[in-house]
């Protein structure tokens, strides 16, 4: 690609790539993302690129995207302008698309996503109504996107915000962020023209910005599939922050375990800095602006700003106090504008759009969208965009198509892993910043996983409080100590060898890494066992006074049985106990020995008879 | 300036402090373990944290980290901070139950029974001791792991090839966590421990020490070859907690040039070195006299008590063994004098202390000389000291501990066999290396001791044969304190002598030059040792106030450039003229002002016979005496040539005479080339008294040249 010279130039190629779009008659878009991938999306798209070759359909343009979203029913093939949506696409069904679809137009009812309430087939994204109820601002355009093609990018108005912001005084755009009202989408939700703001002020002679891209959090990708799906997105962000602010050179720290993520971000950035849109004199305007991208090791606590400078600089991630904010004094002690990359992925939205288009989405105190990574007992398993204020019903129910197998919901936990649990009487509960912190939990980054009647809330505490003292990075003493104390208390709890008193110990102790730890990590990581402890104390008390695990899953109280009734004596079960705890005659009811028994649940799932049984707090 | 408001109260502070730092200049208590006033603050141990207070909002935070800001304000005992503090305590002393610095902390909280499960650990995860180990430069350990994993290694848990062993680590370390042995486990090697050389390694010092409370100036000195900082530059406390800015690491030893007029050599004595001698000095419990000065000493390593280095207890008997390397043909044939006397000293002091303790003195002979001394010696004797006449053939261990060693007393004609706990050695008095190093530099004359020779033991202690330069004290052999003083007295005395006059008066005699036949070649200043010619500038010029106009130089100028003013060539050669007028049997007796004319004064006033025919004629020094001079009168008819010089090793001039007397020789050889023969010139060294050899030397020549 040539160099760019100026904004005219960025227009006119512009219009030629939308030209060019503008004559595709038949656009299959396949889902490039890690989920879809993972589920055959590669050996997908091989194998209809073969099939078009071979019936030489010229009119048909394939195109490897970032990921749409909806991952549960992946691989999916959308196909434009028809905008029919094929789910969970096999190897096997290229034949059939090629023939039905591409060139007898006709739409495969089989492929098509089945509504799990009516059972009807649903052909397009906007009747689904995962896709309808969301508003995707940021993710939209991944399924029209190849992420390795900046012309894709720019022919959707890619980085025309940047051509704009070039125009205008470098405080202006400060100034617009901070109208705008955007909070941190990392999870601490801090104004984010504020932190602008200050770093633009202090005085000195270099600045950096950052690309938080560490996303740690059990089953969280929301960032992961903005950098693998939209990568110039962000890089614009980070061009018009590095503006705005007055600096020279970004860094986007991104984990290891994102190789894609990695590379589409390699390939943006060549061809950004090919097309002049990044290095020196960009678009004709003076501005130099360079973006480096450095990989994390794989340690959790690097998510916080504070430990990923000091890994960026070299050194071990660890915290520090940040009575001195990054802003003052950050990378390299020089001031730093640390955002995540969602954050990032709005800028050029809100300078694009305009500060009152922002506004105008979301509620009084958190503007905008969210992308949260909707996970656990739901449905419709993926990544939703939704305007801040929905609740959490609309979320889980509506766009999440509720909990599978008709079970109830028990609670969905928020913010990752240091996030709380919120029950179902707080399900109408608008999701934004300071709605979430007011029950105990918190935004974070987006995660939310849902869990339901077959969760012990207790096991949830303790394998988040496990979670979070293996990824503490030890400095502090309530952080390291605490949380293992915390979870000392937890699983004597899970394993029926705890005292009523041991709960307010376990309250005092969370109260004291809360208040008195250094970083967001240890100050969040009580909140499952607090928000625990708050709305599902019961099920505390059933363990510790009646040896009961109402859900069925701490081993120590449970136990497994076979009825009488039930069992044809098939001996199924024995075979698969892998300690040999069941013996039993052929056609004869099966015993299972306690004493042997490991509670590991093979056996239940080996009997198509139902006649094994999990019982809890003595009841035989 | 800012002001914030502590538990109510108002203070004062400067902007860029923490809160910890406002509250301890206040004397506001705050806990703290990890924090270290040569060390960023860490926030580690949350101990020290406090409640920030705005308007409807406050927060726990770690004072140690929290910049001060104005108007804030701060609760240091709140009921959120006491409860933050208690089980931070608590939780530190679960996981290290028996570190004494928890334990107070636990009971001056008020923290009960630990409601947790107790560890043995005893590292409370500060990072004192790896934060330290970076700022020392070396980074040697660092913690490894995390969460409650974490710990401080050395990498791969190995030994540092990059630890200093400088201890560091262990000294900042607020439990028992670091010891000593943990760290020599690290490096494989002890612990770094400077040995204070003026206590005599009894004790050690930091790197940066004053050598002892007596230095003048009093200003300490910098370990160059152990300061961590000069090794890794890292470091650098001292540089930081001087308030007068007084570190300068980049200091380096130099040469400076000073002018003066006058010199005082006062260079001291050293102690003669004892090792692997048969008196066992290597042994830790066999020391010299004067490592037991320093334990008596009120300022010394142990206060002023005598202790068994080994075991640091009081000795039961001690031994001194006088004469150890003194009076011994095989080291130091003189006697050090001093010894005999502090020897006696240091028994009574021991004896006073401890009259229970034995103690033994082995001596050859007892040289108490000098006021008192006598009276003392025998004072002590009465005290119950065993006084053994005799020097210990050796000193050795004893398997029963302690030390033994064989003696025989020829007062009593029995070989005794002593055991001592501590022995104590007489060491020798040695010239110091800077007195050494002295006479090098300023061509003064040593003795066959190795002490300087005075000008004359008599008349001139002090002076040397250097005009302006004076010796004082040990610097010219064994000396008590008392002669020291007189020493110091006289020198200090002839100094203000020699300089009272703002111009000083010199003779004429001095060495010119005659630019037009000076060829340059440098013999002249190559061999003056008054460093009297000045070679720097286009010609060759004399120092005169330097010149002792000796005349070598004038001798051995071989482009005969360089005369002695009322020695020059031709007044010698007309005074030889003026002597061979009308006479043709004389004896020309050349000889030097100080010795030969002296000897031949003698002769004559003690009115030795000498033939009158033998003529003298008056130089300054021999080494003025040049071939030509040997040969001139010769040539003028004379019968012979005698050249009186000093004694070998007692030239004024240092060593004039030597060259003389080669040239005498090579004379010699001129006179059979030419044929008039050897046999008529002679050199003859000689001392100012000694007139009967100059009547010998005269007949001699009077014979040999008929």
């Amino acid at each position: 690609m040539n160099r760019i010279e100026n904004a005219a130039a960025l227009e006119q190629l512009r219009t030629k790539a939308q030209e060019e779009r503008k004559n595709i008659e038949v656009l299959v878009a396949i889902c490039g993302g890690t989920g879809c991938e993972t589920s055959g999306s590669t050996t997908l798209r091989a194998a209809l690129e073969a099939k078009l070759k071979e019936k030489g359909l010229t009119n048909v343009t394939l195109k490897r995207t970032g990921c749409h979203g909806f991952c549960e029913q992946g691989p999916l093939v959308h196909i434009e302008p028809a905008d029919i949506l094929y789910t969970n696409v096999k190897d096997s069904d290229v034949d059939e698309i090629v023939e039905e679809t591409l060139i007898g137009n006709k739409v495969i009812d089989r492929l098509l996503y089945k509504d799990p309430a009516s059972g009807d087939a649903i052909q397009g994204e906007k009747d689904i109504q995962f896709y309808a109820k969301q508003t995707r601002v940021i993710l939209d355009n991944n399924r029209r996107i190849d992420p390795a093609s900046i012309e894709d990018y720019i022919a959707l108005d890619g980085y025309a915000a940047l051509a704009k912001a070039l125009t205008m005084e470098p405080s202006a755009i400060v100034d617009e962020v901070s109208k705008s009202k955007i909070r941190g989408r990392g999870g601490g939700g801090f104004a984010t023209g504020r932190k602008w703001a200050s770093a633009a002020k202090v005085e000195a002679d270099e600045r950096f910005v950052i690309c938080n891209g560490d996303e740690g959090d059990p089953g969280a990708y929301m960032d992961r599939s903005v950098l693998e799906g939209n990568p110039h997105l962000v890089l614009e962000g980070m061009i018009l922050g590095g503006f705005a602010i007055g600096a020279t050179e970004g860094y986007i720290y991104v984990r290891a375990e994102y190789p894609l993520a990695v590379q589409n971000l390699e390939i943006a950035i060549g061809q950004a800095k090919e097309a002049g849109l990044l290095g020196k004199n960009i678009l004709g305007s003076g501005f130099d602006f360079e973006i480096f991208i450095y990989r994390g090791a794989g340690a959790f606590v690097c998510g916080e700003s504070s430990a990923l400078i000091k890994s960026i600089e070299g050194n071990v991630g660890e915290p520090r106090a940040k009575h001195i904010h990054a802003t003052e004094a950050g990378l390299w002690g020089k001031p730093t504008v640390l955002n995540n990359v969602e954050t990032w992925a709005n800028i050029p939205h809100i300078v694009g759009k305009g500060a009152d288009w922002f506004l105008g989405i979301g509620t009084e105190g958190s503007k905008g969208t969210k992308i949260f990574s909707l996970v656990g007992k739901i449905n419709n398993t993926g990544l939703v965009e939704v305007p801040m204020g929905t609740t959490l019903r609309e979320l889980i129910f509506d766009i999440g198509g509720g909990i599978p197998d008709g079970k109830e919901f028990k609670a969905v936990q928020t913010g990752g892993p240091s996030g709380g649990c919120i029950p179902a009487d707080k399900l109408d509960t608008p999701i934004d910043f300071d709605e979430l912190t007011k029950l105990g939990s918190m935004m974070g980054s987006g995660g939310m996983i849902v869990m339901d009647e077959e969760n012990c809330m207790v096991d949830i505490a303790r394998y988040y409080t496990a979670f979070n003292l293996d990824e503490s990075c030890g400095k502090c003493t309530s952080c390291r100590e605490g949380t293992e104390r915390m979870l000392d208390i937890l699983q004597a709890i899970c394993g029926g060898e705890a005292k009523p008193e041991d709960i307010d110990l376990l309250k005092e102790l969370a109260h004291v890494v809360k208040t008195a730890s250094l970083c967001g990590l240890g100050k969040t990581a009580p909140n499952p066992t607090e928000t625990t402890l708050q709305y599902f104390m019961d099920e505390y008390m059933e363990h510790i006074d009646k040896g009961v695990c109402r859900a069925k899953v701490c081993k120590a109280l449970i136990k497994f049985s076979i009825e009488d009734d039930p069992c044809v004596g098939c001996g199924a079960c024995a075979k698969r106990c892998p300690v040999d705890a069941i013996t039993g005659e052929l056609k004869k009811t099966h015993v299972i020995d306690a004493e042997k028994c490991i509670k590991c649940g093979a056996c239940k799932e080996a009997c198509k008879f139902g006649a094994v049984v999990v019982t809890t707090g003595g009841g035989e | 300036m800012v002001t914030v408001t502590i538990d109510g109260n108002q203070y004062e502070a400067e902007k860029g402090q923490t809160i910890l730092e406002v509250c301890r200049a206040n004397g506001i208590a705050i806990p703290t373990l990890c924090d270290h006033r040569s060390l960023e603050p860490y926030g580690a141990c949350r101990l020290c944290t406090v409640e920030w207070k705005g308007e409807g909002w406050s927060t726990i935070t770690t004072s140690c980290t929290l910049p001060v800001r104005d108007g804030m304000t701060i609760e240091t005992g709140s009921d959120e901070v006491m409860k933050s503090r208690k089980m931070i305590i608590e939780l530190l002393l679960a996981r290290c139950p028996e570190e004494a610095v928890l334990k107070n902390l636990a009971e001056q909280y008020g923290v009960g029974e630990v409601r947790f499960k107790k560890k043995d650990d005893n590292c409370i995860l500060c990072g004192l001791c790896a934060r330290m180990c970076e700022r020392m430069g070396s980074e040697a350990i660092s913690f490894e792991n995390r969460g409650n994993n974490r710990e401080i290694k050395s990498p791969f848990d190995e030994n540092s090839p990059v630890c200093l062993s400088c201890g560091a680590c262990f000294h900042v370390c607020p439990t028992t966590s670091i010891d000593k042995k943990r760290v020599e486990g690290f490096k494989g090697k002890s612990v770094q421990e400077s040995k204070h050389e003026y206590e005599f390694g009894m004790v050690n010092r930091a790197n940066v020490y004053f050598n002892s409370l007596q230095d003048v100036p009093k200003v300490p000195s910098i370990d160059v070859e152990n300061c961590v900082h000069l090794v890794t530059g890292g470091c650098g406390l001292c540089e930081e907690v001087c308030e007068v800015d007084a570190i300068d690491y980049k200091q380096e030893d130099s040469e400076e040039e000073i002018n003066v007029g006058a010199v005082v050599v006062a260079t001291g004595y050293q102690q003669y070195d004892l090792s692997g001698s048969e008196l066992n000095y290597d042994h830790p419990d066999v020391i010299t006299g004067l490592e037991l000065e320093r334990m008596l000493s009120p300022s010394g390593p142990t206060g002023g008590h005598v202790k068994v280095p080994s075991s640091g207890k009081v000795p039961k008997s001690v031994t001194f063994i006088l004469c150890s390397g003194s009076r011994d043909e095989r080291t130091n044939e003189y006697c050090s004098r001093i010894c005999c006397t502090y020897s006696l000293k240091n028994a009574n002091l021991i004896m006073q202390e401890h009259p229970d303790t034995e103690v033994n003195i082995c001596y050859i002979d007892i040289r108490a000389a000098g006021r008192n001394y006598e009276e003392y010696y025998q004072k002590v004797r009465g005290m119950g000291v065993n006084f053994i006449h005799g020097r210990p053939s050796e000193v050795f261990a004893s398997r029963e501990g302690g030390l033994e060693m064989d003696v025989y007393d020829h007062n009593t004609s029995k070989l005794l066999q002593l055991q001592s706990e501590l022995v104590v050695l007489a060491a020798a008095m040695r010239p110091n290396q800077g007195t050494t190093d002295m006479i090098s530099r300023i061509h003064m004359v040593f003795g066959p001791d190795g002490f300087i020779k005075p000008m004359h033991v008599k008349i001139g202690p002090v002076d040397t044969t250097m005009g302006g330069v004076y010796i004082a004290g040990t610097a010219s052999g064994p000396k008590a304190i008392q002669e020291c003083i007189t020493d110091a007295g006289a020198a200090a005395s002839r100094v203000a002598t020699f300089l009272k006059d703002p111009t000083t008066e010199i003779d004429l005699n001095k060495a010119i030059i005659n630019a037009d036949l000076c060829i340059k070649c440098g013999t002249c200043s190559d061999g003056c040792v008054y460093d009297a010619i000045d070679t720097t500038g286009e010609f060759y010029k004399v120092i005169e106030v330097a010149c002792e106009g000796c005349g070598k130089c004038a001798a051995n100028c071989p482009s005969g450039a360089i005369d002695l003013r009322q020695f020059l060539d031709q007044q010698i050669e007309a005074q030889i003229d003026g002597i061979m007028e009308g006479e043709d049997d004389t004896i020309v007796a050349i000889v030097c002002t100080q010795c030969g004319y002296n000897a031949a004064d003698i002769a004559g006033t003690a009115r030795m016979d000498y033939p009158s025919n033998v003529k003298i004629v008056r130089y300054p020094c021999t080494a003025r005496v040049s071939h030509q001079h040997m040969i001139y009168p010769l040539l003028k008819g004379a019968k012979g040539v005698m050249v009186v010089g000093c004694l070998p090793d007692q030239c004024h001039y240092i060593d004039g005479n030597f060259g003389a007397a080669d040239r005498a020789d090579q004379a010699k050889q001129l006179l059979d080339l030419i044929g008039i023969g050897s046999v008529r010139l002679e050199f003859f060294n000689m001392s100012s008294a000694e007139g009967a050899s100059f009547a010998a030397a005269a007949n001699r020549m009077v014979d040999q040249c008929k």
